[in-house]
């Protein structure tokens, strides 16, 4: 295996712990024989790991928790508002579809039957209908073609 | 307490709303998720800011948690997430900003005259991240969870839903970049 191949091991799998055992035996031989790769080896220790992993962690600030608790409140007072806001939406909803689908049917059977009685008696009354009660059929005809086109 | 010893009670007590149920997952990650939103943030009021939204994330979708997969590669992924949305967001802002300023920033020092600058004269955390700061949103994340919290290369896969490849090739670029910044040139 040429230099390449084991500094593209040295800067992932050997820093990182995830050689295998051949793999640690290859690069172990291969260190010892290259002066080039050691260094490179060490560099990358030095500038591109060690300095990140040696930086202790900060704990956050403990108002951040209380900031974010009195959030999570808020949050589930929106919650609670918002799906009581739902509920009643719906129900106003249903109700008004309730009183309408009501009022319709009431209405168009009322108004259908009442018109209709209305009407018929009217027209019976200005026509005197019983009077073409014995009236054949194409006189009949010829009377309400008269009447309509004049 | 770490996120590996929430217990599913405690997960099923803050998804229906238990809020003091809550404030246990949120001692457990909450140094996870802080140091993340630090290494990735410009700032401690940003990092603050996005370890706040990782948490109201986690609260708000809690309910839709399966255990398909670990409590604590879902709640990194909100975090990776989230950092980097936030990340990609000052991005935007700085190169709006830098077009707005354009005449005046070409007589600042460059970036990379700022970070030798600042290495000479500043503290270990600031070096770091002025450091990470060179990397790339996703090289960067690669980054801070191998060597902050020490995940392995299938974990970074597994949070970062990306192939355990890209995780050793991510990795690689970005020291890459961190040796070249540090002033080192590859000798044969």
């Amino acid at each position: 295996m040429k230099c390449n191949k084991f500094r593209d091991i040295i800067i992932t799998d050997h820093v990182d712990g995830e050689l295998d055992e051949q793999g640690k035996q290859e690069l172990a031989s291969h260190l010892q024989e290259c002066a080039g790769c050691r260094e490179f080896a060490a560099a990358v220790l030095a500038v591109a790991v060690d300095p990140l992993r040696k930086t202790t962690p900060e704990e956050p600030p403990a108002f951040l928790w209380t900031r974010l608790q009195s959030r999570l409140e808020q949050e589930q007072r929106n919650h609670s508002g918002l799906k009581w806001l739902q509920v009643l939406a719906t129900s106003a909803m249903f109700l008004a579809m309730v009183l309408t689908g009501n009022y319709l049917v009431s209405g168009m059977v009322g108004t259908t039957n009442s018109q209709e009685v209305v009407a018929s008696s009217e027209v019976a009354s200005q026509l005197s209908l019983s009077e073409f009660n014995d009236m054949p059929n194409e006189q009949v005809e010829t009377v309400y073609n008269n009447i309509i086109g004049g | 307490m770490d996120i590996q010893s929430i217990s599913p009670d405690i997960i099923h007590k803050s998804a229906a709303g238990d809020i003091q149920a809550f404030a246990e997952i949120y001692k457990s990650a909450s140094s996870f998720v802080y140091n993340v939103a630090l290494r990735t943030a410009r700032n401690r009021e940003d990092a603050q800011e996005i370890t706040q939204e990782v948490f109201l994330k986690v609260f708000k979708n809690l309910r839709d948690f399966r255990f398909k997969s670990s409590f604590k590669t879902w709640l990194y992924r909100i975090t990776v997430n989230t950092a980097l949305n936030a990340l990609k967001k000052a991005a935007h802002e700085r190169r709006r900003q830098f077009a707005y300023h354009e005449n005046i920033s070409a007589e600042l020092p460059t970036q990379a005259e700022a970070i030798e600058t600042s290495l000479d004269h500043s503290g270990q955390k600031e070096q770091v991240n002025k450091m990470l700061e060179t990397l790339n949103p996703e090289y960067r994340t690669c980054i801070v969870l191998r060597e902050m919290q020490g995940l392995r290369y299938d974990e970074i896969a597994q949070v970062l839903q990306i192939n355990i490849n890209t995780v050793r090739s991510r990795l690689k670029r970005a020291r890459e970049m961190l040796l070249k910044r540090g002033g080192y040139h590859e000798m044969q």
